[in-house]
């Protein structure tokens, strides 16, 4: 018996390297997916090892500042205090921020954005590894700075020129002398992406803390022979707990975790997708093996009727499956690697030319053989248990295929739709209360699942309808014939395409219309065009002088200019509570499209206070209620009207709107923010620009456009479903190889038929037409399929989705469109090989096969 | 010219001085040597011998589903040897019909779209009164709408007969086509070929076992080693046996002889 299966295989080695491909290419996802994970660990702790060599034991404060949410400042004198450890050979005070305190202003005059990686504020404490002086040299007076050469590289500056940053603790702006560019060592710009300045330590203090005399780390240096971590033991009994102490080694295992975290998620989605190709390759492996079995019916009645038991047949069967499994796996796993390695070294290039380790993880190779092994041996069960059915009497029949029913798939997925259909309308009728997006996530499923298995139901009359499409010429008939006579086959390939199609269908649905939500939330809720405020965030918030409001108005083009004032430390009842002044409440009103729930929301008097239903509700006030709000300005409260409510949904708002006449004794006695809505047709950068003139002195209030703001958004998008879609392509790829699969299959079962059409005269491009029409049939089939179920799902998804933010429904009709046609081209592409080894067929031999 | 000459004087196909070989060196066999034959048009031609004697090998090259080695090969006026794959196809489809011992009919078709099968491939409609009388002719108008399996191996053989004649081509070529048949339903189709050639004129070669089916025929041709070795016109069932017997007589002395060196 093992002979056998061993000569059979051997034998198929077409079959053999086509479904195994499939499986191939699920286990590649997967453990390059792990492996890449591993490997980008390793690589980033690798360098953040390297960063942080140099740093035997660094220390720095344990708590943070309620206010300001910074670290709570290390005093000088903790510097000496540490220096008399046992152990220690020197105590450094470092400053550093990360927290955007210190902004750069780059050559427009304009604060640099905190996106992205971050800008750290540091103080200079001399060149040291990895470090690497590329020009110039460190800081030495108060006035001086270096940069990195990432810095440099970002915003332009140059050695020797005068480089402006506003702190946010000081509030002004103040310029420094570059004195040196630094690098690091293998030609890196970069450790990690980060920007970095280096100020005097005596500047570097005054800009990120507002003191001299405080530190925010210390780094210490340990004396030769004396282990880190006795060392950093040491010092944390000599501290206590008001102190962090770590090893270098501590740093960097803290600093890559927080990167591992990311990469995790990442890493998450790719082993979906693994799972979505490894489920794609279940029903091409069903489908190979179930045509295998046909073909060995004689062979295998034979086993039988020499007296082999059904067991044997099992067995001969799911040994071929062990077979292509382990080979699936060793191979897969072998592609992954290189897949991981290569995706290891190429997010290294994001974080400056960051070094590749490889490594492979225990689980990677694990799940890379019980994936192959596994999956391949569970979808040849069923072929299996059919095999075994077969009666020694069929070794003396034409194998001609039975027709099998297609009833229990109509059973079974019938039950499968109608539990989604029910659970679907329950959760959208609104009566499964808290538990409705699970209730929707769990019939959206049941539908999934109930669709794929009941597409052989389907297969017949659909595929016919396709088919009659094509079927103008005699080799079209055929093609479409040929493709409803197994519907099983079809079926379960058009199947595999299917879910690729659905995936992507789903997804494009949810995402045209998150991206068709988002457009209308700009276009109905908001009015004002530029929102002009704070370009980065900080702890002091920026504002601008009053009188600019009346400028921007003059500016040509405007139409409206609210200002807004904010009061951070207002209060009622000695709580802090959101105080917000307008100098137009209806001009407000309108640019966020806030509705009027009672009173008068239009204007404000001096002592009128308008709040919204939430803050109504929530504090239980009414119309014509006396609210008592405690300015920071002055000392005592002040006794404020409720004039009008309007209702909560729209944009701002919300807390306590007060007439800006009170401006005088909020925190910042200017106007924090002003929005503006231009009149049609003017042009938005023209008018930014003037805009930008009046605020030339506010280097940190920016000039925002919002649709500018909705493009960006839309484009996060944009890029998430190319992402998506790129992979879900490679599921569809391997549904391309099952319906090459399954048409080599058919065209080898009926090397007869074949033979008889050519005899009888028909030429050798009319049977490539013939096999083209079969491979379209299957593929439109499973793409129209995917399309149907895939829109389904993502109506329902929207739907489910309606009340969070997805309440425009937009249906992606390009992609679909792009994926009927992708159907087409695919069948057409998957019938190259079986057409041209069906005329490759020596037509003599074909009609006297035995 | 010498192909007007040839349809002039009746032909329908014609082999001359053909050489089949397959395999080479030790494996070498040669299944047709030095054939020449003319089948004349409008009659019935059997082909017999022992087996292995090139019987097929023969129909194959004159129907042009093989190529010769040496010799030329006609049908009617047109000359097979040396046309191009797509020029054989598209004789084959217009000149020649065929019937098989089996697996004749396509299964997906129905009886009537099998019948028509060439002319569909063709683009061709067929002429309603000819396809009205093959159908009448072989019985099969009741059956028309059925798929293969749902007819008896007698009745799938008579639809090949009729896609075969319902072109009209100039030779029917039949490899064995009561090979698979009881002898009843064997009786019908062969009596439904006798009657296509007296009743239309069409000419038939037809390769058998069987003496019986070939006392259908007018002529007899009887192959050996790859070669014409007789021929028996007119022939009872009881001739063409004597001759068989006589031929193996022949061929199994030539053996003894050849073990004998
Ligand atoms: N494709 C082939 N390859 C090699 N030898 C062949 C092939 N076809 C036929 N033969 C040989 O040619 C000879 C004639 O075969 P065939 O014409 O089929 O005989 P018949 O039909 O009279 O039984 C036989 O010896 C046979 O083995
Ligand atoms: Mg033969």
């Amino acid at each position: 018996m093992l002979r056998a299966t061993f000569k059979s295989l051997l034998s198929r080695k077409a079959r053999l390297l086509l479904s195994g491909i499939a499986i191939i290419l699920g286990v590649t996802f997967i453990t390059g997916s792990l492996v890449m994970r591993a490997s980008f660990s390793t690589s980033i702790e690798g360098m953040f090892t390297t960063a942080f060599e140099s740093v035997d034991v660094q220390i720095s404060s344990e708590g943070t500042n309620a206010a300001t949410g910074q670290p709570n400042p290390i005093p000088e004198s903790v510097v000496a205090q540490v220096a008399t450890v046992d152990g220690v050979e020197s105590a450094t005070g470092l400053v550093s921020d990360a927290a955007n305190t210190v902004v750069v202003i780059d050559k427009n005059g304009k604060a640099i954005p905190a996106f992205g990686a971050p800008t750290i504020a540091s103080n200079w404490t001399g060149v040291e590894d990895p470090m690497e002086l590329r020009e110039g040299a460190g800081p030495a007076a108060d006035d001086e700075i270096a940069i990195s050469a990432s810095l440099a590289d970002s915003t332009g500056y140059k050695l020797g020129e005068q480089f402006p940053v506003i702190s946010s603790i000081t509030s002004e702006q103040q310029s420094f002398k570059i004195t040196g560019i630094v690098g690091y060592t293998g030609g890196r710009d970069t450790l990690g992406g980060e920007k970095t300045m280096w100020f005097t330590t005596p500047a570097a203090q005054t800009l990120v803390m507002g003191t001299t005399g405080a530190f925010t780390n210390i780094d210490v240096k340990a004396a030769s022979g004396v282990d880190d971590n006795t060392l950093r033991d040491r010092i944390g009994a000599e501290l206590g707990s008001s102190f962090k102490v770590q090893t270098g080694e501590d740093l960097a295992k803290e600093i890559s975790g927080q990167f591992d975290e990311i990469l995790g998620a990442f890493n998450n989605i790719l082993i979906a997708f693994g799972a979505v190709a490894v489920f794609v390759s279940i029903f091409l492996i069903i489908n190979t093996f179930s045509i295998i079995v046909a073909q060995r019916t004689r062979e295998l009645a034979l086993f039988r009727a020499m007296g082999a038991g059904r067991g044997q047949v099992i067995n001969s069967v799911l040994l071929e499956a062990a077979i292509i499994g382990v080979l699936a796996g060793v191979v897969g796993l072998g592609l992954g690697v290189l897949v991981g390695w290569g995706g290891t070294a190429a997010l290294g290039g994001l974080f400056g030319g960051m070094d590749a380790t490889l490594s492979v993880p225990t689980s990677a190779i694990v799940s890379a053989l019980a994936i192959g092994i596994v999956v391949t041996m569970l979808a040849a069960v069923f072929p299996a248990i059919r095999a075994s059915r077969i009666p020694p009497i069929a070794a003396l029949r034409d194998a001609a295929n039975a027709e099998r029913s297609v009833l229990p798939f109509g059973i079974i997925g019938g039950v499968f739709l109608l539990l989604g259909g029910g659970l679907l309308t329950w959760a959208l009728t609104g009566n499964a209360g808290d538990n409705r997006l699970m209730v929707m996530g769990g019939g959206i499923l049941s539908l999934f699942i109930g669709a794929v298995i009941f597409t052989p139901v389907i297969a017949r009359p659909l595929v016919s309808v396709i088919g009659r499409i094509m079927s103008w010429s005699m080799p079209g008939k055929l093609g479409r014939r040929n493709s409803g006579r197994n519907p099983r086959r079809t079926a379960i390939t058009a199947t595999a395409l299917m879910i690729g199609v659905t995936l992507v269908t789903a997804i494009g649905v949810l995402g045209s219309s998150a991206q068709a939500s988002i457009d209308k939330y700009f276009e109905n809720s908001v009015k004002a065009d530029l929102v002009i405020g704070s370009a980065a965030p900080s702890t002091t918030i920026p504002s601008f002088k009053t009188e600019i409001l009346g400028e921007m108005k003059a500016v040509p083009g405007v139409k409206l200019v609210v200002g807004a004032w904010a009061d951070l430390g207002a209060t009622i009842n000695g709580e802090i509570v959101s105080v917000i002044a307008v100098d137009d409440l209806a001009g407000q009103n309108h640019m966020f499209a806030t509705k009027t729930d009672q009173g008068n929301t239009d204007t404000l008097g001096p002592n009128d206070v308008v709040i919204n239903t939430d803050t109504a509700k929530a504090e239980n006030l009414k119309l014509g209620d006396k609210v008592e709000i405690k300015l920071t300005g002055s000392p005592t409260p002040k006794s404020f009207t409720v004039s009008g409510i309007t209702e909560s949904g729209g944009e701002g708002g919300g807390g306590y709107t007060i007439s800006s006449v009170n401006a005088e004794q909020f925190t910042t006695k200017n106007p924090i923010q002003a929005f503006v809505e231009l009149d049609d047709g003017a042009d938005t950068q023209q008018v930014t620009d003037q805009i930008n003139t009046l605020l030339a002195d506010n280097p940190l209030i920016t000039v925002n456009d919002v649709s500018a703001l909705s493009d960006q958004i839309k484009q996060i998008f944009d890029i998430i479903l190319t992402i998506v879609q790129v992979l879900l392509i490679v599921a569809m790829g391997i549904a391309v190889i099952g319906v090459v699969n399954t048409l080599t299959l058919s065209v080898l079962e009926r090397t007869r038929e074949l033979g008889l059409l050519r005899a009888v005269g028909m030429t050798k491009s009319q049977v490539t037409g013939m096999v083209t029409v079969e491979s379209v049939v299957i593929s439109v089939f499973g793409a129209i399929l995917g399309l149907a179920v895939g829109a389904g799902l993502g109506i329902a998804a929207q739907q489910a989705l309606k009340d969070q933010f997805l309440d425009t429904l937009a249906m992606p009709w390009n992609t679909m469109a792009f994926y009927l046609v992708a159907g087409v081209v695919i069948g057409v592409l998957a019938a190259l090989i079986p057409a041209y080894r069906a005329n490759k067929l020596n037509v003599l031999r074909a009609i006297s096969y035995e | 010219m010498a192909s007007t000459t040839m349809a002039d004087a009746g032909i329908a196909a014609r082999a001359a001085g053909v050489w089949k070989v397959y395999g080479t060196g030790e494996a070498q066999v040669i299944a047709l040597r030095d054939v020449s034959v003319d089948l004349a048009r409008g009659r019935f031609t059997a082909i017999m011998g022992p087996s292995g004697s090139g019987k097929s090998t023969l129909m194959h090259c004159l129907a042009g589903l093989d190529t010769v080695n040496r010799g030329e090969v006609f049908i009617g006026d047109l000359r097979v040897t040396g046309m191009s794959d797509r020029q054989l196809t598209q004789m084959r489809r217009d000149n020649v019909g065929f019937i098989f011992q089996q697996f004749n009919l396509l299964p997906t078709l129905t009886a009537e779209e099998n019948i028509t099968l060439p002319l569909s491939i063709a683009g061709k409609k067929p002429d309603k009164a000819w396809f009205d009388q093959v159908i009448d002719t072989v019985g099969l108008r009741d059956r028309l709408s059925h798929k293969p399996t749902e007819l008896s191996g007698g009745q799938q053989q008579r639809v090949a007969c009729a896609r075969a004649l319902v072109s009209r081509p100039e030779v029917i070529f039949a490899d064995e086509p009561t090979g698979n048949l009881d002898s009843k339903s064997g009786a019908e189709v062969l009596n439904f070929l006798r009657d296509s050639v007296d009743r239309f004129g069409q000419t038939i070669v037809m390769v058998t076992h069987d003496a019986n089916a070939a006392s259908y025929a007018d002529r007899v041709l009887f192959l050996a080693d790859g070669q014409v070795v007789d021929e028996l016109i007119d022939p009872t069932a009881e001739q063409v046996l004597d001759e068989l017997k006589r031929l193996e007589e022949i061929v199994g002395s030539r053996q003894t002889q050849a073990e004998g060196h």
